[in-house]
């Protein structure tokens, strides 16, 4: 199911069709038309949108300038910073649609203009002409079978009739929760998990009876184990787990052989007090850290910026994004978590992170206060890039 | 020989040159039917937004004579220049341009092949550069391509191009002349 951000017009709707991280720091954000070289002229707003201490995406997602490719020009104004917003969301959840909807997938169409200070969502013109432009195909959208909603700034409240699409926003916050929430589907799945059990209790039960019988048969003792003996055996699940965990935890660097990535060598970084050994970034082609198959997430987290990404776990292991085009060195923390935290969760340590006034005040020992408040099992090591050997 | 009798010979002859092409050929005619004036071509070298610099520089590659006066305004009036390039092989692909006052470069797009971020750094921009953008003239002996950048922000501006664009190939071919303006 994907999430198709649209931005409302006073010439329809624009789809926002596809968002990438250009991440160089001589070339400056750009909004693109249908993937073509032709430029949208709110380009260089969008620049300032993204830039870092002006804007507000470069903080939140991490690269310091993006391409997006919109459906159609949007020549001036600002009304498309919170559909901006929520695309970037998206994209950084992975849901971020390309505007052609299908069955099933979710509609959000925002216009809406965002004080980059404190978040909040400012009021916009138009905004009659806006949703009158866009109600056919929020129609059509519905018929289809697609979940549709269409944010518009609290503040306009006044000059539209409610109806079953609209929602209405006051800040950022409350605009992301237009998107999928992990946390909701999880707790559905469970309300479903909690059905299914019920409509199989009788089984269940039968089972427990069945056990029980032949627990008195071949006596108590041998069948369920002391308190004492139950604490031991977990304790040391844990201690071999953890034991395990460092044991086969190994950041594998490809290095260059030549001039370029066509012939790499592999080297095992060495740890010493969850710290891997420093890297030059010169010779660096890819970078993997291999974890034991208990481990369920990866977490990159920047500390000389905002950034906390989960990776994704590959053949190799679990690939780690090397920067480009560095000037400085990059440290980071990565932290395995056995059991994964959710979408949410992250969004919380993204704030958590965000609310310092620096990316570097970050330190290991706040890190692992703020993740113990997670009830997760977890790991934090650390490792830097260096740019000359 | 002083330096203000040098520069004052130099004029006289520009004014001279000038004033002969304009009685020895009839005025340019552009597809409006409008001849192009010394002010048009002054206004485009200068980069000045009120003129059809489209039309006006189509008609300026059908004539040698307004070609010549465009260059020759071009290296009175422009903000800063990068000559032909001295290059060991005409084949060689040029990725950058460099000059005291500028930085003219160009770097891929990793999604969409065919498509090319032009950068133009300018340190040290005059204000004009903030409010209209620059004019990039490429110029060589049979031909002159103009190109504007937008408002420079932060020292630099860009534009994103077709790489089989031939203003873009122009602009890092090192047989062309690059005048800023």
């Amino acid at each position: 199911m994907k999430t198709h951000i649209f931005i409302a017009t006073t010439q329809g709707l624009v789809a926002i069709q596809n968002i990438t991280p250009i991440d160089d720091e001589d070339i400056s954000s750009v909004v693109s038309v249908n993937g073509t070289s032709t430029t949208a002229n709110i380009s260089s707003s969008y620049h300032n949108f993204v830039k870092k201490g002006v804007g507000i995406i470069h903080k939140m997602f991490g690269a310091c300038s993006y391409r997006v490719d919109i459906s159609a020009r949007i020549d001036q104004g600002n009304s498309w910073q919170v559909a901006m917003y929520l695309a970037h969301l998206a994209q950084a959840k992975g849901i971020l649609g390309n505007g052609e909807v299908r069955q099933g997938d979710r509609v959000i169409c925002a216009t809406g203009e965002v004080n980059t200070t404190n978040l909040q969502v400012l009021a916009v013109n138009e905004v009659p002409v806006k949703f009158e432009l866009a109600q056919s195909q929020l129609t059509q959208w519905t018929a289809l079978g697609a979940e549709v909603q269409f944010l518009l700034p609290q503040a306009n409240q006044s000059e539209i009739q409610p109806n079953t699409y609209i929602k209405l926003i006051s800040n950022l916050e409350q605009a992301a929760t237009a998107l999928p929430n992990s946390i909701q589907e999880q707790s559905t799945s469970n309300i479903k998990t909690k059905k299914l059990v019920s409509n199989n209790s009788r089984y269940i039960i039968t089972g427990v009876v069945v056990l029980l019988v032949l627990a008195m048969f071949f006596g108590l003792s041998k069948f369920i184990p002391s308190d004492n003996s139950t604490q031991q055996s977990v304790a040391e699940k844990n201690n071999i787990s953890t034991g395990d965990t460092n044991l086969k935890i190994q950041l594998v660097a490809q290095l260059k052989q030549s001039k370029t990535c066509a012939q790499t060598s592999s080297q095992s970084l060495s740890l010493s007090n969850k710290s891997f050994a420093e890297l030059a970034l010169s010779q660096l082609c890819e970078l993997h850290l291999q974890t034991p198959q208990a481990i369920g997430q990866l977490l990159l987290i920047a500390q000389d910026a905002y950034t906390v990404l989960p990776l994704k776990r590959n053949q190799p292991g679990w690939q780690i994004p090397l920067p480009k085009n560095r000037l400085a060195d990059r440290s980071y923390f990565l932290v395995t978590i056995v059991n994964p935290l959710s979408e949410e969760k992250i969004e919380k340590l993204r704030l958590y992170r965000e609310a310092m006034a620096k990316p570097t005040m970050l330190t290991e020992a706040a890190l692992v206060i703020w993740l113990q408040t997670q009830d997760v099992e977890f790991t934090v090591y650390s490792h830097k890039l260096v740019l000359k050997e | 020989m002083p330096d203000h009798q040098y520069h004052m010979q130099e004029q006289l002859f520009t004014a001279k040159t000038l004033y002969r092409e304009l009685h020895q050929f009839a005025p340019e005619k552009n597809s409006t039917g409008k001849p192009v004036l010394l002010n048009d071509l002054v206004q485009l070298a200068e980069g000045n937004p009120q003129i059809d610099g489209q039309q006006v520089m189509q008609q300026i590659n059908q004539s040698l004579p307004l070609r010549r006066q465009y260059m020759q305004l071009l290296q009175k009036l422009a903000f800063a220049n990068s000559p032909v390039q001295a290059a060991a092989s005409s084949v060689a692909e040029i990725s950058s341009r460099k000059s005291a006052e500028f930085e003219l470069l160009f770097k891929r797009d990793k999604q969409f092949s065919g498509q090319v971020y032009v950068i133009l750094k300018i340190p040290h921009s005059i204000e004009k550069h903030h409010n209209q953008g620059v004019h990039v003239n490429c110029c060589s002996d049979k031909i002159i391509s103009s190109i504007h950048f937008p408002p420079i922000v932060d020292g630099k501006t860009q534009l994103l191009m077709e790489e089989s664009d031939q203003k873009f190939i122009n602009m890092f071919d090192a047989e062309f002349a690059i005048y800023l303006s």
